[in-house]
């Protein structure tokens, strides 16, 4: 079993306990479950509305319904699980409201085909000059500013696969989605992504 | 040969492993030999990198953490 397995069941173990003396009115419980998930929890709120303030709340919201709403939690999906799914359909609905929404569309993000589904054009493989320090710095900000175009739905999904480090499997519970649906947005958010750097590079050569 | 469009449109089950060993030698038999699908399949997975590097690194300011910490706290009784 991998490190990261055995540290995820040994992390699902403890917030079971904690969750149990919660449910039970055991306050430092509470205070347990705060220490262990606030941080990531704010990042995750963090990374989706980008104003500290907006975050702030968000994170409190989510602590707040959660504990109040702990007798409902069913065990039947970690704690984890549940708790970022809170997380970011609070911060989502709170987006909605304050950000109308500047996505741009994903169409084009594959290369020209001809007829018979063959590349006519040249394509420039920039990949080692991207690994060039200051040329890397460059693309990073392109990065920010694309994933910031994305849509709603792919920018999810990418917070919590790349930012947070969640499996593919976890991303997939706390969005309710299948893992196919989880894997075809992270590809259709990194093809656009490439489309993006591809642009930068072309424009810069 | 297998077409371009047909090759790249499983790349994402390839970088996933989710191809058979039929389907993965084939893939890998066209990037060989094709340089535009080759240069497509490097820049898509260095992006995959950069974007990585750039959301792990996003950090949220500290005092954030203390004064959540702090409201909840105090919501809760637990000071």
């Amino acid at each position: 079993m991998s490190e990261e397995k055995q540290r995820g069941i040994a992390q699902a173990t403890d917030d079971v306990r904690l969750v149990e003396r919660a449910r039970g009115g055991d306050l430092e419980a509470f205070e347990g479950l705060l220490a262990r998930h606030q941080q990531r929890v704010l990042r995750v709120a963090f990374s989706i509305l980008k104003e500290p303030m907006d975050a702030e709340e968000v994170a409190q919201d989510v602590f707040l319904t959660v504990f109040e709403k702990i007798e409902l939690f069913r065990g039947d999906s970690s704690f984890t699980t549940w708790l970022h799914r809170v997380a970011v359909n609070t911060a989502l609905m709170r987006r909605r409201k304050s950000k109308t929404d500047r996505s741009v569309s994903l169409d084009e993000v594959m290369p020209a085909f001809n007829e018979e589904g063959h590349i006519t054009v040249d394509i420039a493989d920039w990949s080692e000059q991207a690994s060039d320090p200051v040329l890397a710095q460059e693309a990073k900000s392109v990065i920010e500013t694309a994933v910031e175009k994305l849509e709603e739905k792919y920018q999810t999904v990418f917070v919590l696969r790349d930012m947070q480090a969640f499996s593919t499997e976890e991303t997939a519970q706390i969005l309710e989605l299948s893992v196919p649906a989880v894997k075809s947005r992270l590809h259709r958010a990194r093809l656009f992504l490439r489309r993006e750097l591809a642009d930068y590079f072309e424009k810069r050569a | 040969m297998e077409s371009c469009k047909e090759i790249l449109e499983t790349l994402a089950e390839y970088l996933e492993g989710d191809l058979t060993a039929e389907e993965r030698a084939t893939f890998e038999r066209h990037m060989q030999d094709c340089p535009p699908c080759d240069a497509f399949l490097k820049t898509y997975r260095k992006s995959g990198d950069l974007a990585r590097e750039v959301l792990k690194n996003r950090e949220v300011p500290a005092e954030l953490n203390d004064r959540v910490r702090s409201f909840l706290k105090a919501r809760l009784g637990l000071d």
